[in-house]
């Protein structure tokens, strides 16, 4: 049976093989599906359901002046994105493709009136796009932890970006406290098109 | 997936080639079904999406409230491809039990309007919060993660719409809770109708690996 399809090599008769060879030929064709099947189950199970993610954290209330928040704890990395000791600031895209940005922070109110807090998910080197930011008017409410968050459902991301959560005073200066916060980074997709 | 090697004939009994045929045929299809299955299930994350079909009312002055079903509110369920029967914020269902450890995108958008006086530029709060078990208190829990969003009313008439997400690991000691807070003197505060809530699992938590 020399007939061989071009891509997965499933063998198939041609017009000089002898009908009482039916049994061997249906056999060579069914273990070559076979061997098909396996490869595509083996390789479905090896990579479902898991996708490039990584959430870092602000677990312990930090002090933070215009600048990147740095993280002490990594929730998830699902695809080494994170180094937390030698860069407590940064997840660094590991697999291109097109993610998902999200960021929070929880912090303390100022004392004297309104002015506005923003959060940056700061994006190296930059998207086109441009970076998501959040900014909220807080009028300095007493015994309010105010939250910010800020969300980017898609962005197409190269390895190699580093990806960072920058808060920003609008009219205030001085430190404040970070009480908590988290930056978050998910992979969705790997083309444009499907 | 139980997998079960295609067959072949085991003798040169050629009347039954249709019977032999119709064999692979139904044998070739079960392999192709569980692989489809397997590609629509990465394809599709489990995902829940509910909304409230009753104003959620009487929010207190500076209390947390829930404003999910948790909160007795009525919600409906538009979408849900998990099996899952409960809601989202049900800590009696186990909802984080069911779908398993891993990442998860949870999302929340709320309408607040004073269900009197408006005490103007007071702070609405948006609060996705994940309580988790706490091992110093039996039968305790603390709050572990959360996404929130201050607004600040300016008294337009219209209520203050916010949206909040959060993005975090969840494992089954963890219990989803879907809050507002606020600052208005002048009365309670409502959760008009049609508060959304969804969550999405992104990933388990497993490494992943390139083939």
């Amino acid at each position: 049976m020399p007939n061989l399809t071009p891509n997965m090599l499933l063998p198939y008769p041609n017009g000089l093989d002898a009908p009482c060879d039916f049994d061997v030929q249906w056999c060579e064709f069914t273990s070559a599906i076979d061997a098909v099947f396996d490869r595509f189950e083996g390789a479905l199970a090896r990579t479902y359901p898991a996708v490039p993610a990584a959430i870092l954290q602000v677990t312990t209330p930090v002090p933070v002046s215009n600048n990147i928040i740095p993280f002490d704890t990594v929730a998830i990395d699902t695809a080494d994105m994170t180094d937390i000791d030698a860069d407590p600031y940064t997840i660094t895209i590991k697999v291109a493709g097109r993610y998902t940005l999200g960021g929070y922070t929880g912090e303390q109110t100022v004392i004297g009136g309104p002015y506005t807090p923003s959060i940056i998910i700061n994006v190296t080197p930059s998207d086109p796009l441009g970076a998501p930011q959040s900014t909220i008017l807080d009028f300095g409410t007493l015994n309010i932890n105010f939250g910010n968050n800020v969300h980017w459902e898609v962005m197409t991301l190269a390895v190699g970006t580093r990806v960072r959560l920058i808060t920003q005073n609008g009219g205030v200066s001085g430190f404040r406290s970070i009480d908590e916060a988290w930056l978050a980074v998910y992979w969705h997709a790997d083309q444009e098109l499907p | 997936m139980t997998v079960t090697d295609l067959s072949c004939p085991t003798g040169e009994n050629y009347a039954a080639i249709a019977l032999q045929m119709q064999e692979t045929a139904l044998e070739t299809e079960s392999r192709l079904i569980g692989l489809e299955q397997m590609l629509r299930a990465a394809n599709n994350r489990p995902t829940i999406l509910q909304v409230s079909t009753a104003a959620i009312t009487g929010l207190l002055l500076n209390v947390e409230g829930n404003i999910g079903p948790l909160g007795g509110g009525a919600f409906s369920t538009p979408f849900n491809n998990t099996g899952y029967a409960g809601n989202i914020d049900d800590p009696s269902q186990g909802l984080t039990t069911y779908l398993g450890d891993g990442m998860y995108e949870i999302g929340l958008y709320a309408n607040l309007v004073a269900s009197g006086a408006v005490t103007d530029n007071t702070y609405r709060m948006f609060t996705i919060a994940i309580d988790t078990l706490d091992p110093t208190v039996v039968g305790g829990f603390r709050r572990r993660v959360k996404g929130e969003l201050t607004l600040y009313e300016t008294n337009t008439g219209v209520g203050t719409d916010g949206v909040a997400t959060l993005e975090t690991r969840l494992t089954s000691q963890d219990q989803i809770r879907i809050l507002a807070k606020h600052g208005n003197t002048g009365s309670s505060v409502n959760a008009s109708i049609g508060t959304w809530i969804w969550i999405s699992k992104v990933s388990t938590p497993d490494a992943v690996v390139v083939v």
